[in-house]
């Protein structure tokens, strides 16, 4: 008899509260984990708390209460120096896609991998494949700057630039709002992370409404977010 | 490791910069104008010192010796105190020769010291102190002279002494109040260029730290950026300074000419200049870390609240 093997897990929150001030709770008693190599789909509407969460996902929050561990380690017992270290292993595309708008798009997705310590031309190898990934060619697209885009390609800039450090785990917030994307609809966002999730990495992608059909090929998992409370 | 997505350091403060390239300007060049007149005020300040070292004073003791002391033991006690500490000069005026100088002041003091049966004055050494010697030092030394072998008797007036000394020691503290206010001045230029220049850009410093930038990481380009403008600041200062300089001493030339000779302005040696400089760049340094340490904790904070 061959025994289940589990699948190894990468985050980790445990009750988890996010209050802001005295009176608005944000996220109530909220237990999840994420394995590697899964895709987890985080559905609710505006307000749900969803960037929230992927916030404390990133490190870049801490909660009120509860416990978050990424890769068995205890977000809040880091100091803010090892809270860095962590985020380098983490590729993040916010809602609002925040890039260095006077740099060239090479400089933007090759960022995390400088911060990473790699060495320039490295780094610029891998912004060209990550750039190759989202539908963007670097040759064309790689010497313009960011504040020269339209917004769709903005959004494919900030993925690349989280796929580029070869990331742990990758947090997408508001996938649904690459529905103005002409090219990279919820579907094809699937499919650009399936490779990266069966090579191991774990994906958490925020979206309004789940109606695309999760990709069979991985390991995958929907959850609703409403009004801070998690429903599996 | 490179913490900058663009290049070095450098570059990025230079991008930090060449964001608002007309304010940075403007900024830069009240500040320098401004520090400049700080600078020429104290360069005014430091030229006047060696008159006010001219001009300052310190009482005259003198020294009675008792009447039969030897020329050679004279000499001998003149040296001993021309010694002491807080002394500047010990002379030795013998009798004979005080009373010659009583005889050419008037003819009436000549007809008095005639019927004189003889020379009734005592041999003296005359001590001069140190300028800036504190009364009470004067006053241990006369009481210690007047314990020394041969010495009949310490004429010493402090009265006027304490008076000056307590107005210099006023004065001394309005200058340094004068002195740290200047100070307080110039680095608040340095703040201001820095400050109003803004070469630091809040949504980069929140994407390196989103991206996984240590603090050095962050504070690196905004650091160079400030480093950058308190230097130019600090340069335009040096060039408005130097102007004004020049300038002045012109016009104390002219003076000097109707009076035959008078002060001039000195212009600081160069390794001050660099120093001046180097201090410029340290401060920009300190505000620019401030800034972005500011900048990391409220955007941290903002994330955590």
């Amino acid at each position: 008899m061959s025994e289940a093997v589990e699948p190894e897990t990468l985050l980790n929150l445990d009750h988890v509260e996010v209050r802001r001030g005295a009176f608005t709770l944000v996220l109530a008693d909220l237990s999840l984990t994420v394995a590697r190599g899964e895709l987890l789909v985080l559905a609710g509407p505006s307000g749900a708390g969803k960037s929230t969460l992927l916030r404390l996902m990133a490190a870049l929050e801490l909660p009120t209460s509860g416990r978050i561990s990424i890769a068995g380690q205890d977000v809040a017992r880091l100091s803010e120096r090892a809270r860095a270290h962590l985020r380098r292993q983490i590729g993040i595309v916010a809602q609002d896609p925040l890039l260095f708008e006077d740099r060239s798009v090479i400089d933007n997705v090759s960022a995390p991998a400088l911060i990473a310590g790699e060495r320039r031309s490295e780094a610029v190898s891998r912004a060209g494949a990550a750039l190759q990934r989202v539908g963007l060619d670097a040759t064309r697209f790689g010497a313009l700057r960011c504040n020269q885009l339209a917004a769709f390609e903005r959004r494919r800039v900030a993925l690349a630039r989280a796929l580029a450090n070869r990331p742990a785990l990758l947090l997408i917030d508001d996938a649904t709002g690459v529905g103005a994307d002409p090219g990279l609809d919820l579907k094809a966002l699937f499919d650009t992370l399936a490779p990266f999730c069966s090579s191991g990495v774990a994906a958490v992608v925020a979206v309004r409404e789940a109606s695309a059909a999760l990709p069979s090929e991985v390991v995958a998992r929907r959850v609703s977010l409403i009004e801070g409370k998690l429903r599996q | 490791m490179s913490d900058c997505p663009g290049g070095s350091r450098w570059r990025e403060a230079l991008a930090l910069i060449g964001r608002r390239p007309v304010g940075w300007t403007v900024a830069v060049i009240v500040a320098g104008v401004a520090l400049g007149g700080v600078l020429l005020a104290a360069i005014v300040a430091w030229s006047a010192r060696p008159w006010v070292d001219q001009t300052a004073i310190a009482p005259d003791v003198t020294v009675v010796l008792a009447s039969g002391t030897s020329p050679a033991d004279a000499e001998g006690l003149r040296n001993a105190l021309s010694l002491l500490p807080a002394v500047a000069g010990a002379r030795f005026v013998p009798r004979e020769a005080a009373l010659a100088q009583i005889a050419q002041r008037t003819p009436a003091d000549r007809e008095a010291i005639g019927q004189l049966a003889g020379n009734p004055l005592p041999d003296v050494v005359v001590l001069s102190f140190k300028t800036e010697t504190a009364p009470a030092l004067i006053e241990s030394t006369a009481t210690a002279i007047k314990k020394m072998a041969r010495v009949d008797a310490v004429d010493l007036d402090l009265g006027w002494y304490r008076k000056l000394w307590a107005v210099a020691r006023i004065g001394a503290v309005g200058l340094l109040v004068v002195a740290g206010a200047l100070l307080l001045h110039a680095v608040g230029w340095l703040l201001v260029a820095v400050v109003v220049s803004g070469p630091i850009d809040p949504r980069r410093v929140r994407l390196l730290w989103m991206l996984g930038a240590d603090d050095r990481g962050v504070r690196r380009a905004p650091m160079a950026a400030a480093a950058l403008t308190a230097l130019a600041v600090a340069l335009i200062a040096l060039l408005s300074a130097r102007a004004g300089w020049q300038r002045l001493d012109r016009e104390l030339a002219g003076l000097g000419q109707l009076y035959a000779g008078g002060p001039r302005l000195q212009w600081p040696p160069p390794e001050w200049i660099a120093g001046f400089a180097a201090a410029a760049v340290a401060i920009g340094l300190l505000i620019g870390t401030i800034r972005a340490r500011l900048l990391l904790g409220q955007i941290r904070k903002v994330s955590i609240s």
